[in-house]
């Protein structure tokens, strides 16, 4: 084919800077589809318990699925939660760390589950005084199994879940997922034994940065900075994923033990197993 | 012309897109090696320790062996949590007895009965009477077990200022039992983060001295364990260096496990290793049969004032001399058959009893020689044949044997002599009705023997007291 066939017709001047007008339109429109990229920001604020824990997945589902979203910040505020809900959002934010940078910051308190999800972040920021670790599990035991008159069951354990003893030990299991967390998390960082990091503990942040437990003091800015950094963008906007997820406003889920008294205690509401933080100035158990 | 036309048209379409690009994304984000999570696959529920078994075969238990279980300590546990102890115990022909805060006699007069006394989780402190009346019983060689443990103690709410509780665990009450034979269980738990019976609280122990108590133990398991002090004490069961104490978050040197008091005195840390499933891990069930021989181990000399308990079976009269069997006489006889039949124990009458059988001896004063056999170990100056009333105890001031009787208690292969002295045959009868009734008031005595002021109120005739030279017991074989 001969080239002077694609020729661009003979253009008068006027019609030349119209083409060029209109090349310049498609370009800015074109660049225009480049969306800005966005820090997404979960906030995880309340227990993590099965609701709590759902919102939070489909808000990783939304940072794992929306181009814009290019690292994401989780701005930790909680005292944990049930085990199953918290290793559930851990292994969601697994998958999304390895497409896109995690970054964690926390606010009053990031205890038990809720430290357990900063450890599956890329980098944890904290401020001096958070409360931070509290590495470990509880759980209430289940009555000693009687015979209940009044509820037929088909075997032993069947109304108690198991003996006691066998809840004890489950613990243990769990408690060993966690505490690899935290190493497989931390890495080289960790300045603390495994059987220093079983013991349970609750430091304050400027502790837990020379312990190797968090990153860097600072808060929410700080992070953000930090996460587009890692994911190589600037001018970013900051962007709630609840929002961008369509959630709808955060509902209050009944977790906690209520008192006769109509208190909160800080005991949670039904028995199982937790990655939770019990303050001890509650004293009394229900 | 045309090219360039068409390059910056190009420009023009591209550039816009490429700066805007540039602006927002300067780089690829890229991670070097996968994202790791832990293998949960492999993490698995801790076994217990599997069981040695059966316990070996124990020895029987001695006639009489009877232990004493307090429950009125606000003790903190069930009687059936005891079980495998009790069955223990039962097993090798030992009797068990609960004292219960309802129970109508008191620590200390239920003492005089038991050999061994077992506490176990208490939550209310010893008072002063009974600490000295469990001294005594150690002292005479009965055996003391106190099970304390940390997970049994008791809320004590402040509602006045908080509502709020703060748990007391029971080592304070335990404690003020255990003060007198240096003994301190402290307020604390042990715990191993390394190497533990399925949680951090439970601790496995290898450290064992050498007692008949840790005969054939490799490892036992406590299930939440106070550490316990004693300087004089033998430290029978140890933790290893990782155990540590929640009180101070250190280790070496914590016993979870004390024998005192010319080994009679034995304080554990835990009570839960006695319970199902518990019992059987490690070697917990040999530990609990070793425990069981400890306790059936004691016996107690007895003093005249444990009259029945003295007895373990039954019990034959026999009348020195020229002892008339007067109406009264046999009216005191019948109401000292009746209080031993109320502890199930039999009395009959012989004039020359086997030598096993288990008898009261009644006599005066006046039957010095036929009386010799019973009480050649007390080393009594009798009175004097000229008219001296005087008599002589070594270790008392001289009585004046007109208005003392005398009750003399002496062992021997497990048989039981119970002699009664007086100077006639009515102050014999008195000495009977005061067993009878159990009414020790005019009496005062130790180890052994008790003297009695008898007829009207006349308190001068026990104008006598103690002295510090130590009273001998009675030694050598009964006719």
């Amino acid at each position: 084919m001969n080239m002077r066939a694609w020729k661009l017709p003979a253009l008068g001047p006027a019609w030349r800077w119209v083409w060029l007008a209109l090349l310049l339109a498609a370009g800015l429109v074109l660049a225009l589809l480049i969306p800005r990229p966005v820090v997404g920001i979960i906030y995880i604020n309340t227990p993590i318990e099965a609701v709590s824990a759902r919102e939070v997945i489909a808000q990783i589902d939304e940072a794992r699925s929306n181009p814009r979203v290019r690292a994401v910040v989780l701005v930790l505020d909680s005292p944990g939660g049930t085990v199953a809900d918290t290793e559930a959002v851990y292994l969601e934010l697994a998958r999304l760390r390895a497409a896109k940078p995690v970054i964690s910051t926390i606010g009053t308190m990031a205890a038990s589950g809720a430290y357990y999800l900063a450890v599956g972040s890329d980098y944890i920021f904290a401020m001096p005084t958070s409360q931070v670790g509290n590495v470990g599990v509880i759980g209430s035991l289940p009555p000693r199994p009687t015979v209940v008159e009044d509820v037929a069951s088909t075997g032993p354990y069947k109304l108690f879940g198991g003996p006691r003893d066998s809840f004890l030990r489950q613990l243990e299991a769990v408690k060993a997922g966690f505490i690899q967390a935290v190493s497989l998390g931390r890495g080289e960082r960790l300045n603390l034994t495994t059987e220093e990091i079983a013991r349970g503990e609750i430091y304050l942040g400027s502790d837990a940065l020379r312990l190797g437990l968090v990153d860097a003091l600072g808060g929410p800015s700080p992070a953000i900075a930090h996460a587009a950094r890692m994911a190589h963008i600037a001018h970013y906007a900051v962007a709630d994923l609840r929002e961008l997820a369509g959630l709808p406003a955060a509902a209050a889920v009944p977790f906690f033990y209520m008192a006769e008294d109509g208190r909160a205690t800080a005991y949670p509401l039904e028995a199982g197993l937790f990655l939770l933080y019990v303050p001890p100035a509650e004293g009394r158990q229900p | 012309m045309t090219r360039r036309f068409m390059l910056l048209g190009l420009a023009l379409l591209v550039v816009p897109a490429l700066v805007r690009g540039l602006w927002f994304y300067q780089g690829l984000y890229w991670r070097g090696s996968p994202v790791a999570t832990p293998q949960y696959a492999s993490f698995t529920v801790p076994l217990p320790p599997l069981s040695t078994g059966e316990a070996p075969a124990a020895r029987s238990a001695s006639p009489g062996a009877h232990v004493l279980i307090d429950q009125s300590h606000a003790n903190n546990f069930l009687a059936a949590e005891l079980e495998p102890l009790v069955r223990a115990v039962s097993a090798h022909g030992g009797q068990v007895e609960f004292l219960t805060a309802s129970d109508s006699g008191s620590l200390a007069a239920r003492l005089a009965a038991a050999t061994a006394l077992v506490v176990a989780a208490p939550n209310a402190p010893f008072m002063r009477d009974e600490v000295q009346r469990v001294e005594a019983f150690v002292g005479r060689g009965g055996r003391v077990l106190v099970l304390t443990d940390p997970t049994r103690g008791s809320p004590q709410y402040d509602s006045y200022y908080s509502d709020t509780s703060t748990a007391l665990d029971d080592s304070s009450a335990a404690n003020t039992l255990l003060a007198p034979f240096e003994i301190t269980v402290a307020d604390d738990y042990l715990y191993n983060l390394n190497e533990n019976e399925g949680n951090f609280r439970n601790v496995l122990l290898t450290r064992f001295a050498a007692s008949p108590l840790t005969a054939d133990l490799g490892r036992v398991a406590f299930y939440a364990a106070h550490s316990i002090a004693s300087p004089s004490g033998l430290a029978l069961i140890s933790a290893d260096e990782h155990t540590l104490s929640s009180r101070t978050d250190r280790g070496g040197d914590l016993a979870a496990a004390v024998l005192a008091a010319n080994e009679r005195v034995l304080a554990v840390g835990d009570l839960s290793f006695l319970s199902p499933p518990y019992d059987h891990v490690a070697d917990n069930a040999r530990w609990i049969s070793n425990l069981a021989d400890f306790l059936l181990g004691g016996e107690p000399s007895r003093a005249p004032m444990d009259f029945p308990y003295i007895f373990s079976g039954p019990v034959v009269v026999q009348a020195l001399g020229e002892l008339e069997m007067s109406t009264d006489l046999i009216a005191a006889l019948s109401s000292l058959q009746s209080t031993l039949d109320e502890s199930g124990l039999a009395l009959t009458m012989a004039q020359s009893p086997e030598a096993s059988a288990n008898r009261i001896v009644l006599a005066t004063y006046a039957d010095k020689e036929e009386l010799a056999p019973f009480v050649g170990g007390f080393e009594i100056g009798w009175p004097g044949a000229g008219g001296d009333p005087l008599l002589q105890l070594p270790g008392w001031r001289t009585l004046d044997a007109s208005a003392v009787g005398l009750m003399l208690v002496a062992r021997n292969a497990g048989q039981t002599t119970l002699t009664l002295i007086g100077a006639d045959g009515s102050a014999v009868i008195e000495l009977i009705s005061a067993l009878a009734t159990h009414d020790f008031s005019m009496c005062i005595g130790q180890e052994g023997i008790a003297a009695c002021a008898l007829g009207p109120a006349d308190l001068p005739a026990l104008d006598f007291a103690f002295t510090d030279d130590a009273v001998p017991t009675l030694d050598g074989a009964l006719p």
